[in-house]
């Protein structure tokens, strides 16, 4: 029953979505026009330290195409629902809370990954001689991208969760965003940075959102099982510290709704 | 009686400020440090180049500052207003601003102002003593000439979006575009070409904004400027007819 009542949320959200036609076709036309500025960027300056013009566009065509959108932002909505009250009707639901914004952002998620897939692969053919086509690290490339959505996850319900405790989301959504996007290679390839530099990074979880994903497709960096006990130990962690964390934050709420 | 309004929307926006000290803090320092990684992003790719197709890192640099003190000020008085008008019109508060007898679109505009985005000047101010492309002093007037002309490509060209909520109501994600873009108004305009010069030159004037004292420092383009005039006005106007045409079809939403 609960399933069933995911895919309905993640259906009603994709029709209303789909109502407001020009936010929709902002939704497609937002990562192509920002690939475009970097594909122009990147054409001009060449190639950059072990980067050749071709992988760094190609990276940037994985990022605009998917992993733009495994940012981890602060859900905001969840900020104005605890401080409008309407955390109370949700409460009430016989659902777990946090599977229930995890749904209600899937479907966001899945409409973005469908829709820039099919965008991309068209973008792609267009750009064929800048792009890389890798056929033998898909399957590597895989795994990890799975593992770069759990942790984007994670990371985004654990930013989330300090609604519970502080008042004004406006900094922490700023600051987590723009770390994230920075440490994990959204701005910048991690490969192109100083090697010092590049190995404290790796011990965090962030560069397994995008670089380390994208590296593994462009056979930049190889796939080890031992590199991947990194995130996978993040995941955990984390899962541990959101359930504290939610468990907590619901004794300290107070709703104030009517 | 408007400069009164206008000082008191100030005076809000500083209390509001005050109230979330805390947040504020933290967002100052969140955006000195969006700063230095925009220049940390041209200090990585210089790492590998002394000079990229003839551009130096302090010239780049130099685009970097001007476009952040440009964002500074169109954020500080504009992209409150601009950003509040999608759920303005979607809960009624947009008819509020169509009964006020007279100013109404300039109260419109400033009426989300944030004052302390203004601090956060210092910053490129101090970074331009650095890098700057100075020769003569009349050069430093000159500069803010060209500020304020990026600052009204910035302005025109959200205007234009924000006009579209009337007729959208939801423009959310393109002023998220929007935004998104003209924070990398930071490159430079030899990159434009072809079919990249009528996207981000013409259509969305990102190229030009920061560009435009650069330009004229650099090699005293006076072709960037007029192309920075007519774009705005065009920006201006369409804004302005999309208001006229589409107020008559505007259904209030609020009770």
């Amino acid at each position: 029953m609960n399933l069933k009542f995911y895919i309905n949320e993640i259906i009603t959200f994709f029709r209303v979505s789909y109502f407001y036609k020009l936010n929709f076709w902002s939704f497609i036309l937002q990562n192509i026009l920002m690939f475009a500025l970097f594909f122009v960027f990147f054409k001009w300056t060449g190639r950059i330290g072990t980067l050749n013009s071709s992988e760094i566009i190609t990276y940037y065509l994985l990022l605009m195409a998917f992993f733009q959108s495994l940012i981890p932002a602060v859900d905001t909505g969840f900020f104005s629902k605890i401080r409008s009250g309407g955390l109370d009707g949700i409460l009430t639901l016989p659902i777990n809370l946090n599977y229930y914004f995890i749904s209600m952002h899937l479907e966001v998620l899945i409409f973005k990954f469908l829709l820039n897939s099919i965008i991309f692969i068209f973008v792609g053919f267009s750009l064929k001689n800048y792009i890389i086509i890798n056929f033998h690290t898909i399957p590597f490339f895989l795994i990890a991208f799975s593992i770069s959505i759990i942790l984007y996850f994670e990371l985004r319900l654990f930013f989330t969760q300090f609604a519970f405790f502080i008042e004004r989301e406006g900094a922490l959504a700023s600051w987590s965003y723009f770390i994230t996007m920075f440490f994990s290679g959204g701005i910048l390839p991690i490969m192109i940075f100083p090697t010092l530099f590049k190995k404290i990074i790796y011990v965090s979880p962030f560069p397994y959102l995008i670089d380390y994903p994208i590296s593994i497709y462009l056979g930049t960096q190889t796939f080890d099982l031992k590199r991947l006990l990194i995130p996978l130990s993040y995941i955990i962690i984390l899962t541990v510290v959101n359930k504290v964390f939610s468990e907590k934050g619901l004794k300290v709420y107070m709703g104030y709704g009517g | 009686m408007v400069v009164n309004t206008i000082k008191a929307l100030i005076n809000i926006s500083i209390e509001k400020d005050k109230v979330y000290i805390k947040d504020t803090l933290l967002l100052l320092l969140f955006d000195i440090v969006n700063l230095l990684i925009q220049i940390l992003f041209f200090k990585i790719i210089f790492m590998h180049f002394n000079i990229i197709k003839g551009f130096s890192f302090n010239e780049v640099i130099f685009i970097v500052i001007t476009a952040q003190i440009i964002e500074i000020l169109y954020n500080s008085f504009f992209m409150g207003g601009f950003s509040s008008m999608s759920s303005w019109v979607a809960m009624g508060k947009f008819d509020y601003f169509l009964l006020l007898p007279q100013h109404r679109e300039l109260i419109m505009n400033l009426y989300e102002m944030n004052m302390k985005n203004l601090i956060e000047i210092i910053f490129p101010l101090l970074l331009l003593v650095k890098y700057n492309p100075f020769k003569y002093f009349w050069d430093i007037p000159l500069y803010i000439v060209f500020i304020l002309l990026g600052l009204f490509v910035r302005y025109s060209f959200g205007y234009f979006i924000a006009s579209l909520a009337v007729i959208y109501t939801r423009i959310d994600t393109l002023q998220m575009i929007e935004n998104m873009l003209f924070s990398y108004s930071i490159f430079p305009y030899v990159i434009y070409k072809q079919i990249a010069k009528w996207i981000f030159v013409v259509i969305i004037p990102l190229g030009l904004v920061a560009n435009i004292p650069f330009a004229y420092f650099n090699s005293h383009s006076l072709y960037l400027i007029f192309l920075a005039m007519i774009i705005s006005s065009v920006y201006l106007i369409l804004g302005k007819l999309i208001y006229i045409k589409f107020l008559k079809k505007y259904q209030s939403a609020g009770g």
